[in-house]
């Protein structure tokens, strides 16, 4: 379960302590981090295969 | 580093900046981001709107009154780029922005200063994209669609690339923003099948931007190498094929279309719920029902295209995939009946809103079948009965969603309730008026009444004159929503609660309004009864 880690149980209510959630917060950051760059190759590789789809079509005499 | 045992000793310490300079151009906060994008929108939606005016007024009568028909062909275009990229796109980033990590339990999105870059290349793309009407040569005017080799012909489609790369990488930016929040920053036990359904809508939403934007990006960057580099992507007569232009747009126009609704079907599912006093009924088929549009919009492209001379095996197969969108649609629909049904209903003006989206909506999608019939659509295409259809779907549907959530959130914003009253008048205003504008329209598309045209044949003028009063007025009444902004803003009495709506759930509805500017630094607990959905069955 995400995070879920990071909090200490008392009674029914979950209390994060800023300075024990601080290692915790980073990781959640760094691993956003990679999903955004995961995301943003995604957006770059469909702009040039979009160019590089009708290149190749072109070329192959395929219209 | 400051020690933050609890929200209030936080807020202390971290309110908002001071400056407006360092608050809203530095901002990094989720919420002034939000508020820029929705203040943003707002002014797009009405520079967007005087072009509409013109159009309607030109069309008014039959016969050139007031603009030249050049003219007329920037306004066309210009209205629907500034209404699609700048009013209703930046509207639901806006709402995103805002809402998505109140709703989540998490303290801000993923990548705060990437946030703040999204939002600011806008205003420098439209200004870009605006500057063009005041140019030699003018704006473009091959309408949004950008075809080839008419597109080609205008000397601003430099600037017009540009624009529309910049608004690009906007998109780009926010979609990954927001995917990384929705996947990372959740707060613990809130699980992904326990997302808001609005949550749902945007993650799949983001997804859907992230494959497509890029497309648009390579589509006009071929028509800038063609017009200005010397290549043939486009041109025939040096082996090259306009329609393949066509293809690669509506690879990406397609899932736009979605993009600018799912979104919205993400809000309705959030307002029925709170003002029938009831959970969403069928939680996971709303979210399976979102995915499988988001699906099925990328093999549908083609229905765009029926009329340019596919062979029959394409044009039967974009039918029949293009009619299966109508199923998941339809689920929604039933849906969102089923929760209200035996629910106990007030209609406060979110709900009037809602609800005259759920039946105008389906309206557009009805439209939306017959023009999915590929011999029925030889008849449609290029009539104004597209111009119905897609103004029902993104009137009625997307536009009516936005002014429904700032109605539903705006208390939680301000920290003020909107008046009622006038709320109501801005609702029935809206909805009567707009459908003067828009159903008459039909019957002129049926009457084959071309679109894009500045001038008609004297046959169609007695149901366009309806539709200009009927636009006319839906106009004027949209100022009636500046006014209930303004006055909630600035000069509204009356404080709202916390949870504003006495059926409202969801983690949003906790914090104090209006929503102090940092929440969540500690991470909420999230009980199954808190969520406007109830308790989800595995
Ligand atoms: C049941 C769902 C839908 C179906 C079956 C459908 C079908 C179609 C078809 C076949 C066309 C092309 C008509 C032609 O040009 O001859 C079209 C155009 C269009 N649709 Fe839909 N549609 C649906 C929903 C939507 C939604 C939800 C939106 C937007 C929120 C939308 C926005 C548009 C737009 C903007 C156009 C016109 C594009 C242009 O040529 O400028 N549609 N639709
Ligand atoms: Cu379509």
């Amino acid at each position: 379960m995400d995070g879920s880690s990071q909090a200490n149980i008392s009674g029914n209510r979950m209390v994060l302590d800023q300075q024990a959630l601080d290692p915790e917060q980073s990781r959640r950051l760094r691993r956003a981090r990679r999903t955004a760059m995961i995301a943003g190759a995604v957006a770059v590789s469909f702009f040039v295969f979009s160019i590089a789809q009708l290149l190749w079509v072109q070329h192959m005499g395929l219209r | 580093m400051a020690h933050a045992a609890t929200q209030d000793h936080h807020d202390d310490h971290h309110s908002a900046p001071k400056g407006f300079f360092r608050r809203w151009v530095m901002s990094t906060n989720h919420k002034d981001i939000g508020t820029l994008y929705l203040v943003f929108a707002l002014t797009m939606f009405f520079i967007g709107g005087s072009f509409a005016m013109v159009i309607r007024a030109e069309l008014f009568k039959p016969g050139l009154q007031l603009v030249q028909p050049y003219f007329f062909n920037q306004m066309t275009t210009m209205h629907a780029l500034v209404m699609i990229f700048g009013a209703i796109m930046p509207a639901f980033v806006g709402l995103g922005n805002w809402m998505i990590p109140l709703m989540i339990g998490a303290p801000d999105m993923a990548l705060p200063r990437m946030n703040n870059l999204s939002f600011w290349i806008l205003p420098f793309a439209f200004l870009l994209m605006l500057s063009t009407l005041f140019l030699p040569g003018g704006g473009p005017s091959g309408g949004w669609t950008m075809y080839p080799p008419l597109s080609l012909q205008s000397s601003s489609l430099a600037y017009v690339v540009f624009a529309i790369h910049l608004m690009g990488i906007s998109s780009i930016m926010g979609a990954i923003n927001i995917i990384a929040t929705i996947l990372n920053m959740r707060a613990p036990g809130m699980d992904l099948l326990k997302m808001p359904i609005f949550v749902w809508s945007w993650l799949i939403t983001a997804f859907l931007l992230i494959a497509v934007m890029p497309v648009l990006a390579g589509a006009v960057t071929m028509l800038l190498t063609d017009k200005y580099f010397g290549t043939n992507f486009f041109n025939a007569a040096g082996g090259g094929d306009p329609v393949l232009y066509q293809h690669i747009f509506w690879f990406f126009g397609h899932p736009e279309v979605y993009i600018m609704i799912l979104p919205a079907f993400g809000i309705i599912s959030e307002i029925v719920p709170t003002f029938a006093r009831k959970p969403i009924f069928g939680y996971k088929a709303m979210v399976l029902a979102i995915a499988a549009i988001a699906f099925l919009s990328f093999i549908v492209w083609a229905h765009h295209m029926f009329a340019v001379g596919l062979p029959m095996g394409a044009e039967i197969f974009f039918m029949y995939a293009t009619m299966l969108i109508a199923v998941p649609t339809g689920i929604k629909v039933f849906n969102w009946v089923a929760t209200m049904w035996g629910g106990s209903m007030t209609f406060e003006t979110p709900m009037l809103f809602a609800i005259a989206f759920i039946i105008l909506f389906t309206l557009g999608g009805f439209s939306g079948l017959m023009m999915a019939l590929v011999p029925a659509d030889f008849q449609y295409h290029d009539t104004y009965f597209i111009v119905a259809h897609f103004h029902y779907v993104l009137v009625t549907g997307a536009l009516f969603a936005i002014i429904a959530a700032a109605y539903y959130w705006l208390p939680k914003w301000t920290g003020h309730m909107y008046s009622e009253t006038w709320g109501k008048i801005h609702f029935w205003n809206s909805v009567v008026w707009v459908n003067v504008l828009f159903f008459p329209q039909h019957f002129l598309g049926l009457a084959g009444m071309p679109r894009r045209i500045p001038d008609y044949n004297v046959a169609f003028a007695n149901f366009n004159m309806i539709s200009s009063i009927g636009g006319f007025l839906f106009g004027a009444s949209q100022l009636i929503f500046i006014g209930v902004l303004i006055h909630c803003v600035f000069f509204s009495k009356k404080k709202a609660t916390d949870r504003v709506w006495e059926g409202a759930k969801g983690l949003e509805w906790t914090v104090p309004s209006p929503a102090p500017h940092h929440t969540f630094a500690i991470a909420p607990i999230v009980r199954d009864e808190e969520l406007a959905h109830g308790h989800v069955e595995d």
